[in-house]
C-alpha cells in the first residue's frame, strides 16, 4: 500500500469531482472527510499521460532548456505542470515535465480528446515522451484496452505505426 | 484548519498542493534547492526558503533543513507530496514531536505498509486478497507438490533471498515442479549463497489495478474507485486510466468496498493507494517494490 498522494491522482479527481489534496489537508487538520461512500459517484472516463523529458524510444533522460512551451487546452483537458518557456530542466531530479489529463463521457470520447490534446501539446528544446503517446493512441490494443503490465515493455521502440 | 502549510516537495506536485492551499485560504511556504530558485513551485508561494544544494539528499531529503524552515516560517503543517520524504516514518515522527502536523497517515501506518512482510501480513488480517503462496520456505519436494496443488498452476518458485529474476522458475504442471524447484535452488545458491525457495501463484498477464482510498483517522473511510496503471516502462507508470478499460462497475465497487472496510478497521488517515495485480477477475495485493527509496521523486 502506498501511504501518500500518487502522481496519477488527477484521473480519480476527474471522474469523481473530489479534490484529493483538499481532503488530505482537511483530515490532517482534524476534520471529517467531506463525503460518505454513498456520496461518491463516478462519471465518465479519464486518462493521464506522463510527459517526461526523455527520449521517447530509449527513455534516456533529456534535460535542457524548454525553448517553446504550449500546453494543450480546451474542453476536458487538465495539465498539471510546473514548467514554462525558458525553463531549464535541472538534471538532478525526475524528468517529469507535466501530466496531461483528459476526460470524456466515454472511453472513446476520452481517447479522441487525448489524440487531439497530445497533437496540440508543444514542448521544444528537449526530447519528450509525446511522440510515444502519438503512436500508442493509434495502437489497436490500446484503443480496445487490451494490455497488461508487460505490454509496453514488449512494444517495439520504432517502426510500428 | 491550518494557518500555514510548508510544501516539502518541488515541481508539479508542489504547485498542485499550493493550489489547494490557496483555495482553502492557507498561507504557503515553498522550499527549494539552489537549482530550483526560479522554479514555478516557488514563485506563487507566500514565502520560500532555500534548503540546500541541488542534490536531493542535501535539500528535499534533508530533514534538519526542512525542520529549520518550519521553525523560521512558523508553518503548522507540512505536506510532503509524493516521493522524497512522503513515506518516511521518521520524518512524520519528528514533525509530530515538534508540534507540526504531517499531512499524511500516522508514522505507524507508514511503517507497516512500507515493509514488504508486515504490509502483506496486515493486508491478510484486513481481508485484502493477496497472491496465494507458501507460508514460508518450501523445504521438501513433497511439500512443493502439495503447495502447488493448493495454489493452483501455474506456480512461481522464487528464491527467498532473491531479486532480479534470478532463482525464479515457473512450473506449469506437477511434472515441472520438481525440476523447477531444483533449478531455482541451484540458481539461488549461486546468486545469493542461499538455496531457500518459496512458492506463489504465477500471474502471466496481469493488469495493474489500484484502489484510491481516503480515511479520517477516526474509523471513517471511503474508496474513490480504481485506476488501471498497466502501461509501465521500467516499473514507471506512463499512462493511467480511471476507471480502467476492463474493470466493471460491480468489480470496482466490490474491491473498493473491501479496501474501504480495511481502512476503517485500521483507522487510516489521509490518502492512500492499494495496488493489485488483476487476472481472470481476481485481485491480488502487491507491495510496490519500486517505492522511492529516496533520491528522485517516486511514482
Amino acid at each position: 500500500m502506498n501511504t501518500r498522494l500518487q502522481v496519477e491522482h488527477p484521473v480519480t479527481e476527474r471522474i469523481t469531482g473530489i479534490d484529493i489534496v483538499y481532503e488530505q489537508i482537511r483530515v490532517a487538520s482534524g476534520e471529517k472527510l467531506s463525503m460518505t461512500q454513498d456520496q461518491v459517484s463516478f462519471y465518465g472516463h479519464a486518462i493521464e499521460v506522463r510527459i517526461n523529458a526523455e527520449d521517447p524510444q530509449t527513455f534516456a533522460p533529456s534535460p535542457g532548456t524548454i525553448t517553446f512551451y504550449h500546453p494543450a487546452g480546451g474542453v476536458g483537458v487538465r495539465v498539471d505542470s510546473a514548467v514554462y518557456q525558458g525553463y531549464k530542466i535541472p538534471p538532478y531530479y525526475d524528468s517529469l515535465i507535466g501530466k496531461l489529463i483528459v476526460y470524456g463521457r466515454t472511453r472513446e470520447e476520452c481517447l479522441q480528446r487525448l489524440r487531439r490534446a497530445v497533437d496540440e501539446f508543444v514542448v521544444d528544446g528537449v526530447k519528450t515522451t509525446l511522440p510515444l503517446f502519438q503512436r500508442l493512441i493509434k495502437e489497436p490494443d490500446i484503443i480496445v484496452g487490451n494490455y497488461d503490465i508487460h505490454w509496453l515493455e514488449k512494444y517495439p521502440a520504432e517502426n510500428k505505426v | 484548519m491550518f494557518q500555514k502549510v510548508l510544501i516539502a516537495n518541488r515541481g508539479e506536485i508542489a504547485l498542485r498542493i499550493l493550489r489547494a492551499c490557496k483555495e482553502l485560504g492557507i498561507q504557503t511556504v515553498a522550499v527549494h534547492s539552489t537549482a530550483d530558485a526560479n522554479a514555478m513551485h516557488v514563485r506563487p508561494a507566500d514565502e520560500s526558503v532555500c534548503i540546500g544544494p541541488p542534490s536531493a539528499k542535501d535539500s528535499y531529503l534533508n530533514i534538519p533543513a526542512i525542520m529549520a524552515a518550519c521553525e523560521i516560517t512558523g508553518a503548522d503543517a507540512v505536506h510532503p507530496g509524493y516521493g522524497f520524504l512522503s513515506e518516511n516514518a521518521r520524518f512524520a515522527k519528528i514533525l509530530t514531536e515538534h508540534n507540526v502536523t504531517f499531512i499524511g497517515p500516522s508514522a505507524h501506518h507508514i511503517e507497516i505498509m512500507g515493509d514488504k512482510i508486515t504490509a502483506k501480513k496486515t493486508a491478510v488480517e484486513l481481508g485484502i486478497p493477496v497472491v496465494p503462496g507458501s507460508a514460508g520456505a518450501v523445504e521438501t519436494d513433497e511439500e512443493a507438490i502439495k503447495t502447488a496443488k493448493e495454489i493452483g498452476y501455474p506456480v512461481l518458485i522464487k528464491a527467498t533471498a532473491g531479486g532480479g529474476g534470478r532463482g525464479m522458475k515457473v512450473a506449469k504442471t506437477e511434472k515441472d515442479v520438481l525440476e523447477a524447484r531444483s533449478t531455482a535452488r541451484t540458481e539461488a545458491k549461486a546468486a545469493f549463497g542461499n538455496d531457500s525457495v518459496y512458492m506463489e501463484k504465477y500471474l502471466g498477464k496481469p493488469r495493474h489495478i489500484e484502489v484510491q482510498v481516503l480515511g479520517d483517522g477516526r474509523g471513517n473511510a471511503v474508496h474513490l474507485g480504481v485506476r488501471d496503471c498497466s502501461l509501465q516502462r521500467r516499473h514507471q507508470k506512463v499512462w493511467e486510466e480511471a476507471g480502467g478499460p476492463t474493470i466493471l462497475p460491480e468489480e470496482r465497487d466490490k474491491i473498493g468496498e473491501i479496501c474501504a472496510a480495511a481502512m476503517r478497521k485500521l483507522s487510516y488517515s489521509g490518502a492512500g493507494t492499494i495496488e493489485f495485480l488483476y487476472e481472470n477477475g481476481e485481485f491480488y495485493f502487491i507491495r510496490n517494490e519500486h517505492a522511492p527509496a529516496g533520491g528522485a521523486s517516486g511514482h
